[in-house]
């Protein structure tokens, strides 16, 4: 019996030691991988970040609508801003827990490789100029957020002002200039808007930091001073040399617009172009008509009015006219800035003594670069419409503000921004809309109010109110 | 005088021994059970050491004299005394032990009697599972085990049927473990094209040849399971060949299934649509919609504007014009009649040595909602060798081919959900109707550019499931000494299975730009292939006290120590090709498409093994107590971690205390113990997925992140019962025994494993965590009453309550979790609980904040309509609030099933099985669709509603119906009471070998039988049983145009020789 208990002790001790050994060599994901280069990360947030910004959620269906150049022409709901804290709800989780997180793992893992310390910079300042955008967007859109304690160690990261994500999001864009080294390369491949050529992301930075400046120029004109100044040396300055994310012909990367309109995206067919746009552009005799919008099937281009109720939409429907097909191809690309933008942008910089320079001339770049860049070419007729709409000094938000908003068109997010900003053109909300004014901020979350309500409810008691302006949209 | 009387004492002596010894004599005779004769039966001579065995034919011959009396005994029989008398035949029949008696071998660490087990182990007999409708094992169970809630959820041919334990105990899984013969096998479920279209392994298992099935319901007796033992665990025993003659058994049956669908869900036979002067519906120039178009389509319907006072109430038209054209019933349309038909041979023999069962069958079932069938052919060969009086081998080997391509997407909404797209269309228009080229069309109805034919598709779509599938099993049982007996079993369970998703090229079709997706064809391929296997080896010392150790006490001592390992290998690919050249399904494989995609690998690797010691005392058949430990480790758990799991049981038999004849069995016992549920694959190994785009690999983050740390969740219960029998030895036929058994257990689950929601802000919206505790207790009861016996007429009575319910204690971070838009896991609350908007019901409700939904200025415009919403005096429109709650609950309050066995003389007998399920609540999204544009038959239910002006105003406005559908947000007022009554199973057997006694044939016996042939519910959609998301353990009770279940017209004959 002993010999038999002391043969079986070993037995099971070989067994169990043996078979602990193999537990830990099995203890592995074979699918899917631990490290990855962080291209490929930031690959994937790039290309979600400016997938959403074009899509239906934020440009459709909110932004395009908010400004009232494209009217929904059956389902209406949201063109009466009929939108509460659910509208939302999946486009913050992704800019945080998808965009953002990956931006920051990419960062992270940027600094775990064996590569040469300028081409880690390189690297570093884009992945920070991608977050500042992602940033941007947020706070433009929801005013005060989640910041500083943002996708680290807190759980429930507190809300900072706009104010003090706005000064962080222009610092930031100043560090990754000063890090930013064209004789060194970034990225070799993921990079999806430019390849990773560091001097075309110098003059996007510089951009988009004249672009933030000039948001703020109502409520923090010494701030904004300051950072204009820096952006102005290195800003994009012609149509070739526009910040463009281009989508892709096949389907499951073909422009989010275009996928909504496909087969497979539903054959949807809910947008068509405002009277309101038409009835602008025919009035200010503008070319860009034929290139925003289609014909009805008379051949007329027929806006419908914006903001009606169901029922009397979808009786417009057959016969009101729809965006150009070239708006929403497969390929038609995502504008992140542009020329025109910049120029208008200069304008106001030169009207408000930020910079030196002629308003009138910038102005009158911007309409001329808009116009080439929706394919009129024709200089005779554009100078006809200069002509015709000259720049004025004594209502200078008012030409800024009308031009801008035609050269915006598919911007829809940026659009609103501006439109809230320089309140013109004129808008007024629709006569069957659920509130008199035009929302002029996006409801928090439901994600916010469920899991970081303690923290949500220090910045407002009203997380769904889409009338509270924010802190740069002055009066 | 003193030799005198020693020799007539001599003489005397001699005399009597004389007499005695020639009154020993031989004596002879066959031993029998209810089947035939039995070998290897022993008899004794009492209180000598004489003693046989019977032959092989069952005959023994042993020498006794008049007086003696010879005890005949046999494993699992009950032991039969004969006094001899004068004649030398003494034939036996000997009958099955009671069921105090029969040796149980799940739950237990090794094989024990019944009478002296401490936890509560559930058995069901092979002839009780004998419902000639079940088309799997899973549906032969239920109703039949207390505690045991089986639900069929659908009624497509292949899927498994919802098993629940007890009660939910994870969040993760709550699918039990399957054994075959104590090894476990395979039972996973991999999708075959959706969340609803699962293809089971369990359905794989032959259940025609099944001696009994045993169950064990939770951690008391799970511990020996150990990290995979919470949820329970079926063992499904088969038979095996028995010594003598070889026995050949035919079974076949023949079934007629029809979709349940009774007279629930209609569409509206009033619509809202403009009409001609002859009633018929118009576009909007006029021309009836029914004249078609080249297409073959339908033309646009145009929505008659009513004026209803001044408001706006009759905007989106008024659902009261009844059709003047011919319309369609939905279920007449999608569901046939279809047959299914099983026939199987078995062979059974052997002698001492060896014993054998063969058998194979095949199992046909047809669709009743696609041209197509489950085709299953299987067969097994389970040999027995007694190499030595103590040594035997067992060794089984099952072998399955399957095909099934009765699949079809039943799981939400979708394009290709037949009854989806049926019920979505208007009530007028013909699906069947040909365009110019003879085809069916693909967009049927202009009025709706999203409308779809089903059957375009269910033509040019194929799904095949084909399954390959081996398991062997082999067992060793060796006892070297009386006291010490070794055990291993070794299990290896492996199938490949290819599942493949055809779309025919149809770019030529007259509405080919309609098509959504695949228009050129496509074909996807996923193919798997599984090995499992499990290695359990067990040495039990059994110590009696008395004959072992000397010691003077009636105790004996079982000593166990048990190891077990398992390994999965698990790996599936995906391969898809589009642009096919045209034709059709099996023409050619994905190699002829114009584009090819590799789709990528998933593999889970998986071994976890662990041990068990366990020391039971047993006082007599008395009393007894046990207590063990098991320890596990996996590759699952963060690394290097293991856990250990105590148990302790105890009983008491008042029974054998009682000596009552009455009370022949009364036992109490109670039992403590813990097992776990193991982490699913991934759940603790931090990766970035891995997307392939065109040809560059893009990584982002999963949306819920793994958790390196992750523990196993530990289920720890505490059971006490009793099980009961008891006899009533009394002259009347009326009321003969009534036994079984009665359970409460109270369950708690720590560190439960789900997403734990988090501020998306700090850039994970979801981490895997141990962060649930969920608690649960119940009452499950079974009672058996034989209520009358008697030559001609016997009525067995049975009754199964299960009343249990599962509560989510606590949420780590106190935050509830919105699960799928629909359910919601909140502290306090049950699981299974829904996450809806509600409806007011009076003009000042408040929200959770107490501010009022409709302001105090507003009030004016709101008013309760008839129908108790409060609803826009001027647009009709309900009033629903923005933030949500949680309603409801899918857990029954209670399963009841009545069972009732009736025989008639030797001839018929009748069986009656009800299933009552009380108190679970659907929610029916098929209805919340059917409620946009006035389809569902309720939408044209008058609504009275007073108007600004004051005047009541009836009709059914669609404005207020599409405001109920409420863009399909969760909304209560689709939660409804899907309690149900079902007529399972009714079935008349016909033993015709009592009426034509052929030589050779043992029995003949035909039977008759209907399943799931009414059921009583209040629920309006399909089918009350019915419901979404599989294998899901709390998103469950939900109805998107689920497959509802089948009733069925079964015919069986079963014939031994």
């Amino acid at each position: 019996m002993k010999k038999i208990n002391k043969y079986a002790l070993i037995f099971i001790t070989a067994l169990l030691i043996g078979c602990d050994k193999e537990l830990s060599e099995l203890n592995i994901d074979p699918n899917n991988a631990i490290a990855v280069p962080p291209s490929t990360l930031l690959t994937t947030a790039q290309y979600n970040f400016y997938t959403l910004i074009q899509g239906v959620a934020i440009n459709a269906d909110w932004g395009n609508l908010m400004v009232q150049q494209w009217s929904q022409n059956e389902f209406t709901e949201d063109s009466r801003y009929r939108q509460d804290i659910n509208t939302f709800n999946g486009t913050w989780q992704t800019m945080y827990a998808s965009i953002l997180a990956e931006l920051s793992q990419s960062k992270k893992l940027v600094d775990d490789i064996e590569i040469p310390v300028n081409i880690k910079n390189n690297q570093k300042a884009i992945i920070d100029v991608m977050s500042t955008q992602v940033f941007g967007f947020l706070t433009d859109g929801f005013g005060a957020i989640p910041y500083t304690e943002a996708l680290g160690d807190s759980p429930l990261p507190a809300y900072d002002s706009q104010e003090v994500v706005y000064k962080e999001m222009l610092s930031t864009l100043e560090n990754a200039l000063s890090n930013f080294s064209t004789s060194s390369s970034s990225f070799d491949s993921g990079e999806i808007i430019f390849n990773g050529d560091v001097s075309k992301w110098i003059k996007l930075t510089n951009s988009l930091m004249l672009r933030y400046a000039m948001r703020i120029a109502d409520v923090d004109a010494d701030t904004a001073r300051k950072y204009v100044i820096a952006a102005s040396n290195n800003l994009i300055s012609s149509n070739s040399e526009n910040a463009l994310f281009v989508f892709e012909e096949s389907l499951p990367r073909a422009n989010p617009l275009h996928r909504n309109a496909s087969p497979q995206g539903g054959n949807r067919d809910d947008y068509a172009v405002s009277e309101l746009l038409v009835t602008t552009l025919n009035s200010l005799g503008d070319p860009r008509l034929e290139k925003y919008a289609k014909p009805n099937n008379a051949g007329i281009f027929a806006g419908m009015p914006f903001g009606l109720s169901d029922n009397d939409a979808s009786v417009l429907k057959a016969t009101t006219s729809r965006p150009n097909d070239a708006v929403r191809e497969a390929t038609t690309p995502h504008v992140i800035i542009s020329y025109a933008e910049v120029q208008f942008l200069l304008a106001e910089a030169y009207e408000r003594g930020f910079l030196s320079g002629n308003a009138s001339d910038a102005y009158n770049q911007g309409i001329t670069a808009s116009m080439n860049y929706w394919n009129v070419t024709d200089t005779n007729a554009i100078n006809t419409y200069l002509i015709n709409n000259p720049y004025n000094t004594a209502n200078w938000k008012e030409s800024i503000g009308i031009q801008k908003w035609l050269a915006l068109y598919m911007n829809g997010f940026e659009a609103w921004n501006e439109w809230r900003r320089l309140d013109f053109p004129q808008l007024s909300a629709p006569a069957a809309a659920d509130i008199s004014t035009i929302p002029v901020r996006m409801p928090y979350p439901l994600s916010e109010t469920q899991t970081n309500s303690s923290q949500l409810s220090k910045v407002t008691s009203t997380p769904g109110s889409l009338t509270e302006k924010v802190w740069w949209d002055v009066n | 005088m003193k030799t005198k009387l020693k020799g007539i004492l001599t003489l005397l002596i001699a005399f009597v021994v004389h007499i005695s010894y020639a009154q020993t004599k031989t004596i002879s005779g066959a031993v029998s059970d209810d089947t035939g004769p039995l070998p290897g039966v022993s008899i004794q001579v009492k209180g000598t050491n004489t003693g046989t065995e019977t032959d092989f034919d069952g005959k023994y011959s042993i020498k006794a004299k008049p007086g003696d009396i010879l005890i005949f005994s046999f494993v699992g029989m009950q032991p039969v005394s004969r006094t001899v008398g004068s004649s030398s035949t003494i034939d036996v029949t000997l009958k099955q032990d009671n069921v105090l008696e029969e040796v149980v071998v799940t739950g237990v660490a090794s094989g024990t009697s019944r009478k002296k087990i401490g936890v509560a182990v559930n058995s069901v007999k092979a002839e009780d599972l004998q419902d000639a409708g079940a088309q799997s094992i899973d549906q032969a169970l239920q109703g039949k085990i207390a505690g045991t809630v089986i639900q069929s959820t659908s009624g497509q041919p292949g899927q498994q049927q919802n098993i629940v334990l007890r009660a939910i105990g994870s969040l993760n899984s709550s699918q039990p473990m399957i054994l075959i013969d104590g090894i476990e096998v395979s039972s996973s479920q991999n999708s075959v094209g959706g969340a609803s279209n699962l293809s089971s392994r369990l359905s794989d298992i032959d259940f025609t040849n099944v001696e009994r099935v045993e169950t064990i319901s939770g951690a008391a007796a799970g511990t020996i399971y150990g990290a995979q033992g919470a949820n329970g665990v079926i063992n499904i025993i088969t038979k095996k060949g028995k010594a003598g003659k070889i026995k050949i058994n035919i079974n076949t049956n023949l079934g007629i299934n029809q979709a349940i669908a009774d007279d629930r869900m209609r569409r509206s036979t009033l619509h809202r649509y403009s009409t001609n002067a002859q009633g018929l519906i118009v576009d909007t120039s006029g021309t009836p919609v029914t004249q078609l178009n080249g297409s073959a389509q339908y033309l646009a319907v145009d929505v008659n504007e009513r004026t209803v006072g001044t408001t706006q109430l009759g905007s989106q038209g008024i659902n009261d014009t009844p059709f003047a054209e011919q319309t369609f019933d939905a279920t007449d349309v999608l569901f046939k009649n279809a047959l299914s038909l099983r026939y199987g041979v078995s062979a059974s023999g052997g002698s001492d040595k060896i014993r054998y069962l063969v058998s194979g069958n095949k199992t046909q079932q047809e669709s009743v909602l696609v041209v197509g069938e489950y085709v299953k052919y299987d067969a097994r060969l389970n040999l027995d060798f007694d190499v030595a009086d103590n040594l035997q081998i067992t060794t089984r080997f099952d072998v399955i081919n399957s095909a099934n391509d009765t699949g079809t997407n039943t799981d939400n909404a979708n394009a290709s959900n037949l009854i989806n797209n049926v019920f979505q269309n208007l009530p007028h228009v013909d699906l069947f109707n040909r365009n110019s080229d003879g085809e069916l069309t693909v967009a049927p109805d202009a009025t709706d550019p999203n409308s779809v034919n089903p059957f375009f598709f269910r033509e040019i779509q194929n799904r095949l499931d084909q399954v390959n599938r081996y398991i062997t099993n082999f067992n060793i049982q060796y006892q070297p000494f009386e006291v010490l007996s070794l055990n291993a079993k070794y299990g290896y369970d492996s199938y490949v299975q290819n599942f493949s998703f055809f779309q025919e090229n149809q770019a030529s079709h007259i509405q080919a730009q309609q098509i959504p997706t695949n228009r050129r064809g496509a074909i996807n391929n996923l193919d798997t292939q599984e090995y499992f296997q499990n290695l359990l080896l067990s040495a039990n010392l059994a110590l009696d006290f008395e004959k072992d150790l000397n010691i003077s006490a009636p105790i004996t001592s079982t000593t166990t120590f048990n190891f077990d390992w398992r390994d999965r290998f698990f790996r599936q690919t995906t391969t898809s090709g589009i642009n096919l050249p045209e034709g059709e399904f099996g023409q050619f494989n994905v190699n002829q498409a114009a584009t090819k995609v590799f789709g990528g690998v998933l593999e889970q690797p998986f071994r976890t093994f662990g041990f068990l010691i366990n020391q039971k005392f047993d006082f007599g058949s008395i009393a007894g107590f046990s207590a063990g430990l098991r320890r596990d480790k996996s590759n699952r758990f963060g690394s290097g971690k293991s856990f250990t799991f105590p148990r302790f049981d105890a009983y008491v038999n008042i029974s054998e205390l009682l000596e009552s004849d009455t009370v022949s069995g009364l036992k109490l016992r109670a039992a403590y113990g813990e097992a776990g549920i193991q982490p699913l694959f991934g759940q603790n190994l931090f990766t970035f997925q891995l997307t392939t785009v065109g040809s560059e690999t893009i990584a982002s983050l999963p949306s819920t992140v793994a958790n390196p740390d992750l523990d196993v969740e530990i289920a720890k219960e505490f059971e006490v019962g009793t099980d009961y029998r008891f006899d009533f030895k009394n002259e009347s036929p009326w009321l003969n025994s009534i036994d079984g058994s009665i359970n409460y257990f109270d369950r708690k689950t720590e560190g439960a494993i789900f997403d734990l929601g988090l501020a998306t802000s700090s850039g994970t919206s979801a981490i895997s965590d141990n962060a649930y505790e969920i608690s649960s207790n119940g009452i499950e009861a079974s009672l058996n009453i034989n209520t009358y016996k008697s030559e001609d007429f016997s009525w067995d009575f049975g009754l199964r309550f299960t009343k249990s319910k599962a509560t989510l204690d606590k949420i780590a971070n106190g935050l509830p979790v919105v699960v799928g838009d629909f359910f919601v896991l909140e502290e306090g609350q049950e699981i299974g609980a829904f996450n809806v908007r509600k409806v007011v019901t009076s003009l000042d409700e408040t929200d959770s904040q107490g501010t009022p939904i409709i302001a105090t200025a507003d009030r004016d415009n709101f008013t309760v309509a008839s129908s108790g919403y409060v609803v826009n005096k001027n647009t009709g429109r309900a009033v629903i609030t923005s933030e949500t709650q949680t309603l409801g609950s899918t857990q029954p309050d209670f399963v009841m099933t009545f069972l009732n066995d009736f025989t008639f003389n030797d001839f018929v007998s009748m069986s009656i099985q009800l299933d009552w399920f009380q108190g679970m609540d659907v929610y029916n999204r098929a209805k919340q669709w059917l409620y946009n544009n006035g389809l569902h038959e309720e939408t044209s239910i008058p609504v009275t509603i007073e108007d600004p002006t004051g005047t009541n105003q009836t009709g059914a406005f669609v404005s207020y119906y599409t405001s109920l559908y409420n863009t399909n947000v969760p909304t209560s007022h689709f939660i409804e009471d899907g309690s149900f009554l079902r007529l399972r199973d009714i079935s008349f057997k016909f033993k015709l070998n009592n009426l034509i006694k052929l030589k050779e044939v043992e029995q003949i016996t035909l039977t008759l039988s209907g399943r799931n042939l009414i059921t009583i519910t209040d629920y309006t959609g399909l089918d009350p049983e019915a419901a979404r998301g599989f294998g899901n353990t709390f998103q469950r009770g939900f109805d998107e145009f689920t497959h509802p279940n089948v009733k069925s017209y079964n015919v069986g004959l079963n014939i031994t020789f």
